[in-house]
């Protein structure tokens, strides 16, 4: 069996990727590389969507939603776990910030937005504008 | 000194994708381990789960961790096995789960603490 190393550069190179798009892989909570599926899901319909993210560890003054017409910003802070008299035996689990913005197909009703943070994982489910609905317009002889 | 907990290598713990009626999909998930001078806290990220759906075993000088949370149509297994020293006092765990977090803190045992001895004048 031939075993591909990763060399440590490119590991580096990663993980500085992983800063620039403030993604953290405690949002994934490594489950995307095991089965190439994000831990975040997103479901839109015609009226409403749906998005879940893995927060684990995350407490609801730490998360922050903002929304603009059809864009919706998900902002999210995971602390550092060790206590100053603690020293460090395996650290898999990274913390710092979280920042991702989805782009809905249609505009989202603000009052029909609502987000849930339960067992470290957040629900948002969002609704259309129903102004914003496709309307027949008849068109009137003269 | 060696350290008191690492990571037990079984064929248990490497990912494998089970086909089952509900899409049964193993996970490992990301862990911390610190240790102070009384005891070993062990982190690990088990988003969904709830306490019922969390078994923590200490068999033989082996954590075992396993939680199974449902996920839409998926079952999500996370797993981890830990080896333990002896110095740990495996019948003192004591487990707990917090926004999608289990911690287990393992105290050392008595007698493998550091004493200090009085010496007396005669």
């Amino acid at each position: 069996m031939v075993q591909i190393r990763t060399p440590w550069i490119f590991q580096e190179m990663l993980d500085g990727m992983d800063r620039m798009s403030r993604c953290p892989s405690w949002a994934y909570g490594g489950v995307e590389a095991l089965n190439n599926r994000s831990a975040g899901s997103l479901n839109v319909t015609e009226k409403t969507a749906s998005l879940q993210l893995d927060f684990p560890g995350v407490s609801e003054e730490d998360v922050n939603i903002s929304l603009e017409s059809n864009r919706i910003k998900i902002e999210a802070k995971r602390k550092d776990a060790r206590v100053d008299s603690e020293d460090v035996v395996l650290r898999e689990r990274s913390f710092g910030e979280f920042s991702r913005e989805y782009k809905l197909p249609w505009p989202v009703a603000a009052e029909g937005v609502q987000a849930r943070l339960e067992d470290g994982v957040l629900t948002l489910t969002l609704e259309r504008n129903p102004d914003s609905a496709p309307r027949r317009i008849e068109v009137k002889t003269a | 000194m060696t350290e008191a907990v690492t990571e037990q290598q079984n064929s248990q713990a490497a990912p494998a994708r089970n086909v089952a009626r509900l899409e049964e999909i193993r996970v490992r998930p990301s862990a911390d381990v610190y240790r102070n001078k009384d005891a070993v806290r062990i982190l690990i990220d088990v988003p969904g789960a709830r306490s019922e759906d969390v078994e923590v075993e200490a068999h033989d000088g082996v954590l075992k961790v396993e939680a199974r949370v449902s996920r839409g149509e998926e079952l999500r297994v996370y797993e981890r096995a830990f080896r333990l020293d002896r110095r740990l006092d495996a019948s003192a765990i004591d487990a707990s789960l917090k926004y999608g977090v289990l911690s287990l803190e393992l105290p050392f045992r008595a007698e493998a603490l550091p004493k200090k001895i009085e010496v007396r004048a005669s």
